[in-house]
């Protein structure tokens, strides 16, 4: 006999566990003060960032952004999985992570900071610093609102990741958008 | 279960359903020829669609690959989180989807198409044959060889998912292209 659950059974605390999350959901999250926050979180940069883009660059920014979005998608749901902290309130409470800080407030922050800072020293030193103003005031202040839990937290274990997010978004898209390379025999 | 489930509770549900998924990955599925299939899934298309691609036009295709990739990974997640649909194995265990998948293998097939199909009538054409193959053909077949549990799903609904999602991926990829191009000209 096999010593771990079946599938089965997993899907069986999948089930147990979407569900009491959705309950708390009703009752402690939506149309509460916490809920509205995240909605204006996940709408309005999108306006600000409309307003700041530098347009004829939009290509290499949008990239980046996506770069960033993926990344922050992807760790932010591994650190709220295994669980290193507990998000309390959710936008939608099926996604186990900030939806509006990972779609929308890290991709754009990081964005903004590679359009202003072109030179790789220059663009290094402002990504320390987004990552820094999000691991040491970002997080610490969503906390003191009670917006996560930290279970197995501290602040700096996100700080490597979002320096990492922010240099290999940069020079993903810097050889993207570089000219392609020429091709030996021209094609008739 | 309508009694409101605190926190605490919600973190130790979670703490118990992702050591349970490790540990079944650890006992069925590490190691397992599914185990492997997925991994070369996750990596090798990598190499054949770097020999594919068209390098003249990789910015565009690269965007409009990441933002198919943002939202295979949003919904496939949303859906296993509702158990609408189970992943018995995945390469890595804590992820509530099936990875392969949603960060290779569809955004490749998805970037190609773009690539072949300019125009958006064709577009359409092939965004319909595939979405057709992946929801009648690959999806049954998954499920023979047990990748892949239907719950509450229905291949069909899987059909018309992919229809707009490709369709608004390539309508966001043009949208952004158009403004950059229209900024680029009111500046010369």
């Amino acid at each position: 006999m096999e010593n771990y659950l079946s599938s089965t059974e997993l899907v069986e605390m999948t089930k147990q566990l979407v569900l009491a999350e959705f309950v708390f959901w009703k009752h402690e999250t939506i149309f509460k003060w916490h809920w509205w926050v995240l909605i204006v979180l996940f709408f309005a940069p999108w306006l600000a960032w409309y307003k700041l883009a530098d347009k004829q660059r939009l290509l290499p920014l949008v990239l980046f952004l996506l770069f960033i979005m993926v990344q922050a998608i992807t760790f932010d749901e591994i650190f709220s999985i295994m669980p290193l902290r507990i998000y309390t309130h959710e936008l939608i409470p099926v996604l186990p992570r900030m939806t509006a800080l990972d779609y929308v407030v890290v991709p754009i922050m990081f964005t903004l900071a590679y359009q202003r800072f072109v030179a790789w020293n220059c663009f290094f030193w402002a990504n320390t610093a987004v990552a820094s103003f999000i691991s040491f005031v970002g997080e610490p202040l969503f906390k003191c609102l009670g917006f996560y839990v930290p279970i197995k937290w501290k602040y700096f274990y996100g700080f490597p990741v979002l320096l990492a997010m922010g240099l290999l978004s940069k020079w993903l898209v810097d050889t993207i958008m570089a000219n392609p390379p020429k091709t030996k025999k021209p094609r008739p | 279960m309508e009694n409101k489930p605190s926190i605490e509770q919600i973190a130790e549900m979670l703490k118990q359903l992702t050591h349970a998924r490790i540990e079944n990955w650890l006992g069925a599925d590490l190691g397992t020829w599914r185990w492997w299939a997925l991994l070369v899934l996750l990596i090798v298309p990598w190499f054949v669609w770097y020999k594919v691609v068209d390098k003249n036009r990789l910015p565009e295709l690269i965007l409009f690959g990441l933002i198919v990739m943002v939202f295979t990974i949003t919904l496939d997640e949303v859906g296993y989180n509702m158990t609408l649909w189970s992943y018995p194995f995945d390469v890595i265990p804590i992820f509530p989807r099936l990875s392969s998948v949603d960060y290779t293998v569809v955004p490749i097939i998805f970037m190609l198409k773009y690539q072949y199909f300019s125009t958006w009538k064709s577009f359409f054409r092939a965004l319909v044959a595939v979405a057709f193959v992946f929801a009648f053909v690959v999806e049954p077949i998954i499920v023979k060889l047990g990748f892949y549990v239907l719950i509450k799903w229905k291949y069909w609904f899987s059909f018309l998912i992919y229809i707009p999602m490709g369709l608004l991926s390539k309508w966001i990829t043009r949208i952004v292209i158009d403004v950059m191009n229209e900024a680029n000209v009111k500046v010369k």
